[in-house]
């Protein structure tokens, strides 16, 4: 089999311009006024085009044959249609319906390749730019505390962290466009070095999803996906200011010419922070910072089945310093990659390298601020895969990775320490008549410490009228982190806390069960679970050392499920009302606490008006978050919890033609709770927000 | 000459901190930083010598002032030594509370070594501490772990020898960010005078 398809693979770029065809059609959205702007993409080929202003696209150059053409606008469902391309002039229109609910929206996380989210047999929450903005969202982990029901963002002095499924970060999987991403402390990474104007969406699902993309992936994984290059031209500008100077800016500009693309994105934010505990001066609630990245991806397609994707992105962070030490921490990161996508009938193959490298730096204030290294991780790896088309109702994906992390620590024994990884991982997707999709994969690979260990899924769609049902079932894994293995921490000579290189993989075992509930204006969904984790790695006091010591060692099991429900509906025109809650209950089997950090009850529900016309639109939404108590547990006599809150935002926008106003008050009714770490508001606080589109001054 | 000098001031109760600028021009404010990164050594330091000393046995010497280890401290009487040391709190602060104590009240009471209970990682540790001087940080959580913050109290020690510093205890972290470096300003009254200034 693989034979056959290498030798087409030779043969094939003499079969491109034999014979040529072309498509050209009208795109029409609100009133049947023209939907300029909107994307079409011939799927299976590396070619895309933007709605001109009257509507109009146009391909030229194509073999003819049976294709699937992709429209996608903002604001309206994304729509399909296969068509059979002869020889000469084909003409293909398309008739735009606006939606608040894009369920024909691509995503590919769950199954590590494109799927419309109604297609999806593993349940996938997305968040759009567009929505993030109409929140009034300036970050990542805002973002996902915001829409996400069962997330939850701390503040552990300078350090975010995250829950989601009542699992801390150590479980819960970030990627970039699918790639790892280095200087995780303690499982969070620094969540400020996400470039917030190069998103496009970020693809959130929970759940063990380790048999594709390997350790950490036990509750869940959040991948955000940049954007993409699509128009000739296209600039953006956005800024947000707030009280304590806080400041959230960036821009971005798209070119494309030919056969060469080209993404710069900049993002610059700061605060002179402000602090809610006065009887603690020296450590802020939120620290003054200044931070700044950049990104720049080329999108090369030399053929229209093949694109090249070089990209790096650079970033830096500087904390001003509020503690009673003479230095502060300086962070750095500088990542790039190659990606390749090479189109072969209707298969595809993906390849990719990767690095990235996270310094930080402890910068010494009294010694002409020099910048004195505390640690540096390089992440590094290389993947190719391959997506057999094998029938219209069955599909495979294989692949084969290889990834490698070293590690400087002055907190772990000296010198560096790295671990790596072989992987081999493969993917079948079945459909069984038009009502059931089975999607089942298995990854085994090989890590340099621990040796082999293998991660199976099965997931399950099955349609009925106006439900999906869905069941998936998995093994999650994390293997020992480097801190882990060589972990050799002098806490001031009062005790130790060392690494222990015997150490196992944490493993868990993932079910869950979900109905959603899909009409045009109303889609609601319910998720049980159930996640069961053994040989958790917890540093334990050894006994009879000389030192007091610490270890980590594979000791722990707990249990946690949960229910999620998600909502989002029309309740008259142009007014929406979205809700989620989830509840959560985790314990250690042993002790019988609650996993740290867990909130058992939590919920959000947002109001949200949209009014559209050709150059103007007004948007209003009050969104709303409520928590319970969130838990930190530490014995059963030492429980401490952050206090039940409810946190309320109000933002109206404007948008006219290429302008767009925001205003709004992030906590309305002004709650401030000193002691929570979960919620870290100063209080009532109004923003203005201005965004610029320079695609639309024409 | 400066016993005569006292003695007026004390029977008057006035001028007091008035002629401080003529009384002592020999007393300097000092700085020093002292290397206690040791948890298991003390450091010793003497105020005439201005300088940290080897003593071979602290109990019976009364050649040392303080005593450092990482963020505790020691006088050299009571329960750590046969020394007359010992320490209170003027319960000013600052640079300005610093310069404004320029005679010890009479109404001072120092306080000698003894014994306390502090919490730590796993139940309770003693160590034998000038519970004064205990005062002369706080503790705020950090994310890299705890951080020693001073509480800016000015001190009065009692030397071993039985003369008088005021001391000011500034910083836990050395220039390179190394915790256990305390830098302390003292100006030390060589005379045995109540005089600081």
């Amino acid at each position: 089999m693989k034979q056959f398809l290498f030798l087409y693979l030779l043969l094939l770029p003499g079969v491109i311009y034999s014979q040529e065809a072309s498509i050209s059609g009208h795109i029409t959205g609100i009133d049947s006024s023209a939907a300029s702007g909107a994307t079409i993409v011939l799927k299976g080929t590396t070619l895309g085009r933007v709605a001109d202003k009257e509507g109009f696209y146009y391909f030229n150059k194509i073999i003819p044959g049976t294709f699937t053409l992709r429209v996608s606008l903002l604001g309206f469902e994304t729509q399909e249609k296969t068509i059979i391309i002869l020889k000469g002039e084909n003409y293909v229109d398309f008739k735009l319906e606006e939606t608040n609910i894009n369920l024909n929206e691509v995503v590919v996380t769950g199954t590590r390749s494109e799927k419309t989210l109604k297609n999806v047999p593993v349940i996938t929450q997305v968040i759009i730019a567009r929505q993030m903005l109409d929140l009034g969202i300036t970050s990542v982990s805002d973002a996902l505390q915001s829409i996400v029901p069962g997330l939850d963002v701390s503040q552990f002095g300078t350090r975010t962290s995250i829950t989601m499924q009542g699992m801390d970060s150590k479980y819960v999987l970030f990627l970039i466009d699918g790639e790892r991403i280095a200087g995780e402390v303690n499982g969070d990474i620094d969540y400020s070095m996400l470039n917030m104007e190069n998103i496009d969406r970020i693809e959130i699902i929970k759940g063990a999803s380790s048999s594709l993309y390997g350790s950490n992936a036990i509750g869940g994984v959040i991948n955000i996906i940049t954007k993409k290059i699509t128009e000739s031209f296209d600039g953006k500008f956005y800024s947000r200011y707030s009280k304590y100077n806080e400041l959230f800016s960036g821009g971005g500009i798209s070119l494309k010419k030919g056969i060469i693309g080209s993404r710069t994105s900049l993002n610059y934010s700061r605060t002179d922070g402000y602090d809610n505990t006065p009887d603690s001066p020296h450590e802020w609630t939120q620290n003054p910072y200044s931070s700044f990245s950049i990104n720049q991806k080329l999108e090369l397609t030399p053929t229209s089945y093949l694109t090249l994707v070089p990209y790096f992105g650079y970033y830096q962070f500087e904390r001003g310093n509020v503690s009673a030490r003479p230095a502060h921490d300086f962070y750095q990161d500088l990542n790039l990659g190659l990606k390749g996508q090479y189109y072969f009938r209707k298969h595809s193959f993906n390849f990719s390298y990767y690095r990235d490298r996270y310094n930080t730096f402890n910068v010494l204030e009294l010694l002409n601020n020099k910048n004195d290294r505390v640690s540096y991780d390089i992440i590094r790896s290389v993947r190719t895969q391959g997506n057999f088309h094998i029938t219209d109702k069955n599909s495979l994906i294989a692949g084969l990775e290889y990834n490698h992390e070293s590690l400087f620590s002055i907190r772990n024994e000296e010198g560096l320490k790295d671990a790596g990884e072989a992987v081999i991982y493969i993917q079948e997707d079945i459909h069984f008549g038009k009502k059931w999709n089975l999607v089942a994969g298995i990854r085994a690979s090989h890590h340099s410490n621990y040796g082999l260990n293998a991660a199976p899924k099965i997931s399950m769609l099955f349609k009925q009228g106006s439900f999906n049902f869905r069941t998936s079932a998995g093994t999650g894994f994390r293997s020992p982190s480097l801190k882990e293995l060589y972990m050799n921490f002098d806490h001031f000579g009062e005790w130790y806390i060392i690494g222990n290189k015997e150490l196992n993989p944490e493993t868990s075992k993932y079910i869950s069960g979900s109905v959603e509930f899909s009409r045009p204006r109303n889609n609601s969904s319910v998720t049980i679970y159930k996640n069961a984790l053994s040989d958790m790695i917890t540093d334990r006091w050894l006994p009879d050392s000389a030192q007091l010591t610490r270890q980590y060692q594979n000791t722990a099991s707990a249990s946690v499920y949960g229910i999620d429900f998600i909502s989002k509906q029309k309740i008259i025109n142009r007014l929406w009302l979205s809700t989620g809650y989830s509840y959560v209950n985790s314990h250690d089997d042993e002790t019988g606490l609650q996993l740290y950090g867990t909130t058992k009850h939590s919920g959000s529900i947002a109001f949200d008006y949209n009014y559209r016309s050709k150059n103007y639109s007004f948007a209003v939404q009050i969104y709303g978050k409520l928590s319970g108590e969130k838990f930190y547990e530490i014995t059963t006599e030492k429980i401490y919890y952050d206090k039940p809150y409810s946190y309320w935002r109000f933002t109206l926008s404007q948008e006219y033609k290429w302008l767009r106003l925001s205003t709004g008050i992030d906590n309305v009714f002004n709650i401030i709770i000193p002691q929570n770490i979960n919620f870290i508001s100063p209080g009532r606080r109004f923003f203005i927000g201005l965004n610029i589109d320079f695609g639309k001054i024409r | 000459m400066k016993t005569k000098l006292y003695l007026i001031l004390v029977l008057t109760g006035l001028f007091i901190g008035c002629d401080k600028e003529d009384s002592n021009p020999e007393i300097q404010a000092r700085t020093f930083e002292i290397n206690s990164t040791g948890s298991a050594t003390w450091k010793y330091f003497s105020f005439s010598k201005n300088d940290t000393i080897t003593v071979s046995n602290p109990l019976t010497s009364t050649e040392w002032d303080l005593a450092f280890q990482r963020y505790r401290i020691k006088t050299n009487g009571g329960e750590s030594g046969n020394g007359l040391g010992s320490a209170a709190n003027s319960y000013r602060k600052g640079q300005a509370g610093f310069n404004a104590l320029s005679v010890i009240p009479d109404t001072t009471t120092f306080v000698t070594d003894e014994t306390i209970e502090i919490a730590v990682q796993q139940g309770y540790a003693t160590y034998v501490v000038n519970p004064e001087l205990y005062t002369w940080f706080t503790i705020e959580m950090a994310t890299q772990g705890t951080q020693i913050v001073p509480s800016d109290y000015i001190y009065i020690v009692k030397t071993g020898d039985g003369k008088y510093a005021k001391v000011w205890f500034k910083s836990y972290y050395s220039a390179a960010d190394v915790s256990g470096y305390v830098t302390f300003q003292y100006k030390y009254q060589s005379d045995g005078s109540k005089y600081l200034e």
